[in-house]
């Protein structure tokens, strides 16, 4: 609970952009992703033409973007610290658990999407 | 619950401290009251302009039902027909679903947060003035045969000059694209007052959801809606120049307006979606008397789907014939998104089942079962459509129409009937009628299901959306009679509403009806024109429910900020996440220069829609100049020096900086020009893989030599350095320096010289840019950098003109930042354009 002592001392409180940077980490990687698949498939097809090396690309970017989500599932707290967010930030469990579930939807998302990379090997039109 | 010694402030307060309030706050009467800006008034205005279009378009809808009623009907002709539908659809989505969810905002947020009001009051008022004259022209099209023809998403190559020659298209792409703009100054004002004008001690972990979802869905803006202002550019300048974006034969692609079209298209079904989602997480506990279930996981909800909703515009376009490793996947993108969207839905029902008596059955908690049931009816079909071999059959048929109104419809419309029936009481002397709301409800909701539900088996018979008429031996007549009868039943609801809306809302800021659900958030504290007499210290998510004294002691006074202690009006700056009180921001109060620069801006777009150029460009520079007479009187400077809000806290009165909301305003709106140049990029890049046999140095005139880049970038490197010195060189208070408007001047000479050189250096090889879509592109990046240079070099002007009346210097330095912040910004951009447009082809070619 907010103390009205702290009120007191703006300039100890949290930073926005580590703050905004923390909760958002995992989505920004899930941005990442698919604007990388995007292009990095689109240009593959069009320019190289080679469906083998559209898939072996985008799921090594696929693999190379879930590493550091899964290294921020298990050690969330250590990108905290790296972004100067102390322990006593008043509601940090709040926020911790933001960010936790918002990396767990991430990586779920580009898991998801990554299969789709896995299973379909063309750069066929559509239809 | 605050003990008392916790109070910031004590009581009794001083005689004529509320008086004093009272006279700052005061909303100008008569004629006078279109100049006011407070947020009750213009959200009123706002709320019952969108709501009006949403009447208009109804209507609309209505037409086009009874002309499919019966097959081969002639009520309406083919050509009108085409007229009717796409204002319906533009209407609905641009004049009605965005503006209202911005309406909400500007009048729930302040409210909620229990700020004075939104930091930028006059911005609000210059974005709805804008949209509402904007708006109307826009509809009255219709009534003199010029609305557009080319359905909501206007696809080229039909909407070309050789297929849509009449000027109908061009209102659609320059009134839309102006009042997009007009969306962005909202989504400004929103961001930076959720973050930045909460109250002590609303952390971010204790902001309501409605904060939340306003929040990402003013960011959603930011990214999405550059994306159609740039195609609306390139289709304008297409119509207008012949500059060959979207014509195939010169190395265009249609499909570059579907893309930018889609980016922001699909986002723009969850910028609607999301404020409706809010208030439905704000009603549902008040009607169960529960905190909301899992609010952690619903801020996850809505940053995720924020996210998401970016990864889908492709699904829009399964059937333009795009390779189908990327229809796996965006379809498998398009289903992800679906688990945000159910975790709010588990959220809500398990609420409802927290709920520690029963469940409250009012017509608010009625509409958000229905929408409960429709939304969920329509994400389903969602995940359906998803799925591309569903698409391939279903694409551009009435089950797609069906889809689309349960999500739209049950998603959003449902959601704001709810909220009337809620938050009218807030605003009015009297609660509507809650007998004719069940009315209104079940007319609605069966009204909609009996219209919407048989699109769906039209569908899948092969009715294709947007015909006129059909045959009767396909049997579709049936099916679209009952649709039709539904429609009438739905429009029935909807004029049952109205009456009660008639007979019951008389708006008022001082006497509404005071909480009369039980809620726990802080727009129940009562309010007058200043919104709360006092601003509340916060300890929890549910102030209300949990500080039960709140009211009181915040109407006695015994809270933050109880008078006006700077003599105008104030609200507090706390700072993003902890809500910690950093300053007093001093805000304007009613004025007439944005009520001009607003209605002669919506003069210049729609002028130059029917080619009258000299008289646009007269009201462009007309606007201009009522803006720099608006901002001319907004910086007061540092001299009130600190006031006392309580708590022993003394504020200044004045802020530059990073910690002043004109540096944060200033950086959302670089975000904004940087999403526009970044689908800008995508554009480009996206033609060159289109048409690389057109591209320089193969397919047009060879690229300028290396020394024109070069120059151009140590000219703009040259104004940068110019404008940092300007930083360090600005005097102290009451001093003069003469190096700094020179120093002004000439980075803007640079910055403006650079973009010329640009020009230049291009028509100098012979490049044109009706020659070819390369050209087109390259001549682009000029008029995209031209627009920025323009506001640098205003902005420039305006801060030497500061200088000059002893209005600039070290302290005083707010106006120097803006300028100083975007002249960084654009020749950043301007030097990745040298690198793209220079460096590029040479690379690729």
């Amino acid at each position: 609970m907010a103390k009205l002592e702290e009120m007191r001392r703006p300039e100890q409180g949290t930073k926005a952009f580590p703050m905004l940077l923390y909760l958002s980490a995992g989505p920004l990687l899930w941005a990442g992703h698919l604007t990388f698949v995007y292009m990095a498939h689109t240009a593959i097809c069009a320019l190289a033409g080679s469906p083998a090396a559209a898939t072996a690309v985008l799921l090594v970017a696929t693999g190379l973007f879930l590493l550091p989500l899964g290294f921020l599932l298990f050690k969330q707290f250590r990108l905290a610290r790296l972004l100067g967010l102390g322990e006593a930030i008043e509601d940090r469990s709040i926020y911790d658990g933001i960010a936790l579930f918002a990396n767990v939807l991430s990586f779920v998302g580009i898991a998801w999407s990554g299969l789709a990379v896995a299973m379909l090997s063309s750069c066929v039109l559509g239809r | 619950m605050t003990a008392p010694s916790e109070l910031p402030n004590k009581g009794p307060r001083p005689p004529g401290e509320l008086q004093e309030l009272e006279r700052v706050w005061k909303i100008p009467t008569g004629f006078r009251l279109i100049s006011a800006v407070n947020n009750q008034v213009i959200g009123i205005l706002y709320i019952g302009i969108a709501f009006l279009f949403f009447l208009l378009a109804g209507v609309l809808g209505l037409v086009m039902r009874t002309q499919l009623a019966l097959p081969e009907n002639d009520l309406v002709s083919q050509d009108l027909y085409n007229q009717i539908f796409t204002v319906h659809g533009t209407t609905m989505m641009f004049l009605f679903a965005v503006p209202v969810v911005e309406a909400l905002g500007v009048m729930l947020l302040p409210q909620m947060l229990a700020a004075r009001d939104l930091p930028f009051p006059r911005l609000s008022a210059f974005a709805i003035w804008a949209y509402i004259v904007g708006g109307l022209v826009f509809f009255s099209t219709i009534f003199y045969d010029l609305a557009p023809k080319g359905g909501w998403f206007m696809y080229p190559p039909l909407t070309l000059k050789e297929y849509s020659p009449a000027d109908n298209a061009d209102f659609w792409l320059l009134g839309i694209g102006f009042i997009e703009i007009s969306a962005i100054a909202g989504a400004i004002e929103i961001i930076v007052g959720t973050l930045r004008t909460r109250p002590p001690g609303m952390s971010l972990a204790k902001m309501p959801v409605f904060a939340w979802a306003m929040l990402i869905f003013a960011a959603m803006i930011m990214i999405a809606f550059p994306a159609v202002i740039l195609a609306t550019m390139l289709l304008e300048i297409e119509r207008s120049f012949g500059w060959p974006f979207f014509s195939a034969e010169k190395g265009g692609d249609p499909l570059l307006w579907q893309h930018l079209f889609w980016f922001f298209g699909h986002p723009e079904v969850y910028i609607i979606f999301l404020p409706a989602a809010g208030l439905v997480s704000m009603i549902v506990p008040t009607m169960a008397r529960h905190p909301l279930v899992g609010y952690r996981l619903i801020v996850v909800a809505l940053i995720g789907t924020g996210f998401f909703s970016f990864g889908l515009w492709v699904h829009h376009m399964f059937t333009t014939g795009i390779p189908s490793l990327s229809l796996g996947f965006f379809s498998a993108a398009s289903m992800a998104v679906a688990i945000p969207s159910g975790i709010q839905v588990f959220s809500w029902i398990a609420t409802i089942a927290s709920s520690k008596e029963r469940f409250r059955i009012t017509t608010p908690s009625l509409f958000v079962l229905g929408f409960l049931f429709i939304f969920t009816v329509g994400g389903v079909t969602g995940v359906m459509v998803a799925l591309v071999p569903v698409d391939f059959q279903v694409h551009d048929t009435y089950f797609v129409v069906a889809h689309f109104h349960y999500v739209l419809i049950g998603g959003m419309v449902f959601p704001l009937f709810a909220t009337f029936y809620y938050w009218i009481p807030a605003f009015s002397r009297n609660m509507l009628s809650e007998r004719l709301g069940r009315w209104v409800f079940w007319l609605m909701f069966i009204g909609f299901n009996v219209t919407f539900f048989p699109m769906h088996i039209m569908g899948l018979l092969g009715m294709p959306r947007r015909v006129w008429t059909y045959p009767e031996d396909l049997g579709w007549g049936m099916l679209n009679m009952v649709s039709s009868v539904g429609s009438y039943i739905l429009a029935v609801g909807v004029l049952l509403f109205v009456i009660d809306l008639l007979l019951r809302f008389r708006p008022t800021v001082e006497n509404s009806v005071d909480d009369p659900w039980g809620a726990g958030t802080l727009e129940w504290l009562p309010t007058g024109a200043y919104s709360t007499r006092s601003i509340p210290f916060v300890q929890s998510r549910d102030p209300l429910w949990d500080q039960p004294n709140l009211a009181r002691e915040v109407e006695q006074g015994l809270h933050f900020l109880p008078g006006a202690p700077t003599g105008g009006r104030e609200t507090i700056v706390t700072s993003a996440v902890d809500a910690r009180p950093q300053y007093i921001i001093r805000m304007p109060g009613p004025g007439w220069a944005h009520l001009v620069a607003a209605v002669f801006m919506a003069a210049a777009f729609l002028l130059l829609t029917v080619k009258m150029v000299t008289v646009a460009i007269i009201c462009a520079v007309v606007s201009i100049s009522a803006c720099l007479v608006w901002g001319w009187k907004l910086d007061h400077g540092p001299g009130g020096g600190k006031v006392d809000i309580g708590a022993g806290i003394r504020l200044p009165t004045y802020m530059a900086g990073p910690r002043s909301h004109a540096w944060w305003a200033m950086m959302v709106l670089i975000l904004v020009a940087s999403s526009l140049y970044i689908s800008y990029v995508f554009s480009y890049l996206y033609l060159w893989i289109v048409s690389p046999e057109v591209w320089a140095p193969h397919g047009s005139p060879a690229l300028p030599g290396a020394g024109w880049p070069v120059g151009t970038a140590l000219l703009l490197v040259a104004g940068t350095a110019a404008m940092v010195l300007t930083r360090w060189l600005l005097p102290e208070p009451g001093r003069r320096e003469p190096a700094v408007p020179l120093l002004l001047a000439l980075a803007a000479i640079c910055l403006v010289g650079a973009s010329l050189a640009e020009v230049w250096a291009h028509w100098s090889t012979g490049l044109r840019p009706a020659q070819n879509s390369y050209g087109a592109m390259v001549y682009m990046g000029s008029v995209i950098n031209l627009q920025v240079v323009l506001a640098v070099a205003v902005l420039a002007g305006f801060a030497i003109a500061r200088y000059l009346t002893g209005k600039l210097d070290q302290e005083r330095r707010v106006n120097f930042e803006n300028c100083a912040l975007l002249y960084y910004y654009a020749a950043g951009q301007m030097l990745f354009g040298l690198l793209l447009l220079h460096g590029f082809p040479r690379l690729a070619g």
